[in-house]
């Protein structure tokens, strides 16, 4: 049988790697039988959405000084790629 | 060609291009840089560009690199040490010598009752910044499905083993930092 801190390791692991047959029954049946291991990977499980949902988060943007830095360094950039205006022959 | 134009670009999807980058650096100076590079490597590579696709995913196409070829000039500087403190501290208070419980786990609720509330999101942004760079890091590039292999060679990892361990440690630390500083503050 597992301990706690073997299956909440097993568990986090969970999420990154897929688990072998064997580590995912000894999970699953010290999850049968401890409810905080189960409260705590109901909590990993929050955090990971939480992780996905933060990472499209809509109120951030742009300051306008960084905006403004960007159009002056993409404006130059823009007229440096553009052909000279009198063609050498 | 005026659809093309950079300084439309930035109008039109600057915003979407740093709050991607934002959420993964967590610095506003890398982040605008990262900006900038991808729209001036949009502009560079113009000719590439298919037609058929959205310059929206086209450009985020191009920050993904960016933000790759970034991870691999700083995981680079990082010292790896797993087994700072901080680990060991966790993990001590959490089990007992025998690897049982030793605290109660409170009950969090339903995601969406605290996704809900803006300041969720404020702890949690505080909770990530807390977290050692690498570990963070990390853990952006496996939500973006980066393959371990790769995630390995970009943070100069020595082996996967290295990559879980570091990883559920992440998870582990995040877990707690809201445990403490949300849950425990709001009951
Ligand atoms: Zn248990």
């Amino acid at each position: 049988m597992l301990s706690c801190q073997q299956a909440t390791a097993l568990a986090a692991q969970g999420f990154d790697t897929p688990l072998s047959l064997w580590q995912r029954l000894q999970l699953k049946l010290h999850l049968l039988v401890c409810s905080r291991c189960r409260q705590f990977c109901k909590q990993l499980a929050f955090v990971h959405e939480a992780w996905q949902i933060s990472a499209q988060q809509q109120h951030i943007t742009l300051s306008v000084t960084a905006r403004a830095r960007i159009a002056a360094r993409l404006a130059s950039a823009q007229a440096e790629q553009k052909p000279p205006p009198s063609a050498k022959s | 060609m005026s659809s093309l134009d950079a300084s439309k670009w930035l109008a039109d999807y600057g915003d979407t291009l740093y709050r991607y980058a934002f959420a993964r650096v967590r610095s506003e100076t890398i982040a605008e840089d990262l900006v900038q590079e991808t729209l001036l490597a949009g502009l560079q590579n113009l000719e590439r560009f298919n037609q058929q696709a959205a310059v929206s995913t086209w450009l985020v196409a191009i920050l993904k690199n960016k933000l790759l070829d970034h991870w691999r000039k700083v995981g680079h500087e990082h010292t790896f040490s797993i087994d700072s403190l901080w680990d060991e501290d966790l993990m001590h208070y959490q089990f007992d010598q025998n690897g049982h419980w030793q605290v109660e786990l409170i009950d969090w609720g339903t995601p969406e009752s605290n996704f809900d509330q803006h300041e969720f999101w404020e702890i949690f942004t505080q909770c990530q910044s807390r977290l050692p760079k690498h570990m963070a890091e990390l853990l952006s590039l496996r939500m973006d499905g980066v393959s371990t292999e790769e995630c390995c060679e970009i943070l100069a990892l020595k082996n996967a083993n290295q990559l879980w361990v570091t990883l559920s440690r992440a998870r582990m630390k995040l877990r707690q930092c809201l445990d403490t500083h949300w849950f425990t503050q709001a009951t």
